[in-house]
C-alpha cells in the first residue's frame, strides 16, 4: 500500500505540514468571506470593504456591506462551518464514510416543516428557521429513539434514518404534488440558499455554531479514539455510547441550526469533511479545524459565484456548490492511493 | 485478582454461558481453550466488561467490576481485541500514544508521564526504530507488536487478550508469545489469553481453563488440563501427547474421535437428501 499523497509521504513532517494546510485553509476562509463582501450586484473594492467595515460613514456602499452582505455572508460562513463540522463529526460516529447530516434526519425533518410552512401557511413565513430547527431536532430524535434498542448501534441509526427520510419525503413529494402552484419557493427552499438572509438569521445560528464547534474541538481526541473501533475505544477507557449519544445530538444541533436557516444543503456536510481528510489526514485534532475553514471557503467562495454568474439572476448556492464541488471531490477521490 | 463468580449469560434464546466461576491470580498467565462457539471471547468480553452477564459478578481486587470507572479500569486493565483497524494514516508513536487516553485529563499536565510511558512500551515491543513508520505499512507481525505497544502503553496490571496470533505466521507467533511471557515475567503483569493452538497455550501459559458449550470444563496447569479424554471429550479428537523438556504436555491429533468419524463415514439410517 504506497501513499502518494505527501502528507502520508513524510509522516515525521506532519505536523508542520498540517498546520501549514490549516494556515493556507484559514487564508482560503477568509479570502472567500472577502470574496463574498466584495463581489456582487455592486462590486466594491476590496480597499473600501475593510473602510466601512472599520470606520462607518454615510455611504449607499455602508448600507450595501452592513445591511446585506456582511449578515448574508456570515451566516453562509455558520451554515458552511456547521454543516462541515456535523458530517465530520457523524463520520467518526456512526462509522460510515456516507455519514452526513441527511442520515440523522436533519434535513427531511427540516425539509418537511419547512415545505408545510411554505406552501400551507406562507403568511407565517417568519417561522420558518424556528419551525424548520423543531423539525430536525425532531426527526433526529424520531431516529434516535426507533434505533434505540438497549444502546445506539450506528448500522440501526442508518437504516433508521434511511426509513425515516423515505417517510418524511413521502410527505414532502406529496405537498409538492397537490400544491404543485405554489413549488417555487419550496423548491428553492429544498435546494439550499442563502439569498435574503440578514442579522436575525445570524443571531438565530450563533449560540449553536459557538457551542457545538467549541464542543467538537474538545471532542477531537475521542473522536480518534472511536475511530480505532468500539472494542479498542472501550478498552482504552471511553464511555463509548455515551460519548456516542452526546456527540449525535451535537451534529444533530450543528445541522439543524445551518439547515433551519439555509434550507436543505446536504452536500457541504458530507463532502467537506472528506475533502478536509484527504488533505489533511484523519487526526480529529486538525481534521475538525480544516473541515470548519473549509466549510467556510466552500461557502462563501459558491455563494459569491451564485450571485455573480449569471446576475442579475441568482442561483441558489446549492446549485453551484454541487455542481463545482463534486467533481473536484472525485479529482481529490482518485488521488487518494 | 480478577474473580468471576456464577456467571450467566444469554443471547435471546441462546445460553452463551451458565453458572461459570473462574478466579484470575494475579501475576499469572492463564490460556482460555475451546472449540469453536465454545464461548471463549465471550467470556473474555464479560471479564473486561464489554459485556454484562444477566446473572453472577464479576470483581477486580474485591471491588464490583461494574463499579470501576471506564478510565479507572482502562489503567488497571488493557484489551485486545481479535481483529484491529486504524486510520491509514496513523503512524506507530500516533497509535501507541493513544494507550495514554485513559491516564489523560484536560484539566491535568501528564506529558512527562506520557512520554516515559510510551517510551517504555516501544522499548518492550522493539518498535523504537518503526515509531515513524505508517502502521498501514507494517507486516501483520510488526502491526499485533504495535496494537500490544498500545496495550502496554496504558499501564496495565492486567491483560486481556483475544487470540493475539490469529493471521500471523509460525515465528511471528511464537514473537508475540515470547513478548507476552517477557512481560509476565520482567513486569508481574498479569495475562489472560484465548488462544487457539494447543500447544502455544500449554508452552506459555501457567494454567489453562478449557471451555466447552458455554461451561468451564476444567481449569489447572497444563499438564493437568490436556490429556487424551479432555481431547476427546471436548474436542472430539483422538490425540497423542507426549511431555517436552520442561514436562509441559505437547499434543498432536491424530484423528476425529470416534463418535464424530462416525457421523462422517455412516449417515443415519433413513436420512434423505
Amino acid at each position: 500500500m504506497q501513499n502518494n499523497l505527501r502528507l502520508f509521504a513524510w509522516p515525521e513532517h506532519r505536523t508542520l505540514i498540517r498546520v501549514l494546510v490549516l494556515f493556507v485553509l484559514s487564508v482560503a476562509a477568509v479570502g472567500g468571506l472577502l470574496l463574498s463582501l466584495a463581489n456582487g450586484a455592486v462590486s466594491i473594492p476590496l480597499g473600501e470593504v475593510f473602510q466601512t467595515i472599520f470606520y462607518s460613514n454615510a455611504s449607499s456602499q455602508n448600507q450595501i456591506i452592513w445591511n446585506i452582505r456582511l449578515p448574508r455572508t456570515l451566516v453562509g460562513a455558520l451554515v458552511g462551518m456547521n454543516l462541515a463540522l456535523s458530517g465530520a463529526i457523524l463520520q467518526a460516529i456512526m462509522k460510515s464514510p456516507l455519514a452526513d447530516p441527511h442520515i440523522i434526519g436533519v434535513s427531511s425533518g427540516a425539509g418537511l416543516i419547512g415545505i408545510v410552512i411554505l406552501i400551507l401557511f406562507p403568511q407565517c413565513e417568519y417561522l420558518l428557521t424556528p419551525a424548520a430547527f423543531c423539525g430536525a431536532m425532531g426527526a433526529a430524535l424520531a431516529i434516535y429513539v426507533l434505533a434505540w434498542k438497549g444502546g445506539i448501534r450506528p448500522v440501526r441509526i442508518i437504516l433508521a434514518g434511511v426509513a425515516v427520510s423515505a417517510f418524511l419525503g413521502a410527505g414532502i413529494a406529496g405537498l409538492l404534488v397537490f400544491y404543485s402552484d405554489r413549488v417555487h419557493g419550496a423548491l428553492m427552499w429544498m435546494v439550499g440558499g442563502l439569498s435574503a438572509r440578514s442579522w436575525p438569521h445570524l443571531y438565530s445560528m450563533l449560540p449553536y455554531s459557538i457551542v457545538g464547534g467549541l464542543l467538537a474541538l474538545f471532542s477531537s481526541r475521542k473522536l480518534n479514539i472511536l475511530e480505532l473501533g468500539d472494542e479498542v475505544a472501550a478498552g482504552l477507557g471511553l464511555s463509548v455510547e455515551r460519548t456516542r449519544i452526546i456527540l449525535t445530538a451535537v451534529a444533530a444541533l450543528l445541522a439543524a441550526s445551518a439547515v433551519s436557516v439555509a434550507g436543505l444543503l446536504g452536500f457541504v456536510g458530507l463532502v467537506v469533511p472528506h475533502a478536509a481528510r484527504l488533505i489533511i489526514g484523519s487526526d480529529y485534532r486538525y481534521l475538525i479545524p480544516a473541515s470548519a475553514l473549509l466549510g467556510i471557503a466552500v461557502i462563501t467562495v459558491s455563494d459569491t459565484l451564485a450571485r455573480t454568474l449569471f446576475a442579475p439572476v441568482e442561483l441558489p448556492v446549492g446549485i453551484i456548490m454541487a455542481f463545482a464541488g463534486a467533481p473536484f471531490f472525485l479529482y481529490l477521490l482518485r488521488k487518494e492511493p | 485478582m480478577l474473580e468471576a463468580s456464577n456467571i450467566s449469560l444469554s443471547f435471546g434464546k441462546e445460553r452463551l454461558f451458565s453458572d461459570l466461576s473462574l478466579t484470575i491470580k494475579t501475576g499469572e498467565i492463564i490460556s482460555i481453550i475451546g472449540p469453536n462457539g465454545s464461548g471463549k471471547s465471550t467470556i473474555l468480553k464479560a471479564l473486561s466488561r464489554s459485556i454484562k452477564p444477566q446473572e453472577g459478578i464479576i470483581s477486580l481486587d474485591g471491588k464490583l467490576i461494574h463499579s470501576y470507572g471506564a478510565a479507572a479500569l482502562a489503567r488497571l486493565m488493557a484489551v485486545l481485541p481479535q481483529s484491529n483497524n486504524a486510520p491509514n494514516d496513523l503512524t506507530v508513536r500516533d497509535l501507541v500514544e493513544y494507550g495514554r487516553f485513559p491516564h489523560q485529563h484536560w484539566w491535568k499536565n501528564t506529558q512527562r508521564e506520557d512520554a516515559n510511558a510510551l517510551d517504555w512500551a516501544l522499548e518492550q515491543t522493539r518498535l523504537c526504530d518503526l515509531s515513524a513508520r505508517l502502521v498501514s505499512t507494517l507486516s501483520g507481525g510488526e502491526r499485533q507488536r504495535v496494537w500490544l505497544a498500545m496495550a502496554l502503553a496504558q499501564k496495565p496490571r492486567l491483560l486481556l487478550l483475544d487470540e493475539p496470533t490469529t493471521y500471523l505466521d509460525i515465528s511471528h507467533q511464537l514473537e508475540i508469545l515470547e513478548l507476552i511471557s517477557h512481560l509476565n515475567r520482567s513486569e508481574g503483569i498479569t495475562v489472560i489469553m484465548v488462544l487457539h493452538d494447543m500447544n502455544h497455550a500449554a508452552h506459555y501459559s501457567d494454567r489453562i481453563a478449557v471451555l466447552n458449550k458455554g461451561s468451564l470444563f476444567t481449569v489447572g496447569s497444563p499438564e493437568q488440563v490436556i490429556n487424551v479424554r479432555m481431547l476427546r471429550e471436548v474436542f472430539n479428537v483422538e490425540a497423542d501427547i507426549w511431555l517436552d523438556d520442561n514436562s509441559r504436555p505437547i499434543c498432536i491429533a491424530r484423528g476425529l474421535a470416534v463418535d464424530a468419524a462416525k457421523s462422517y463415514t455412516q449417515p443415519k439410517k433413513g436420512a434423505q437428501l
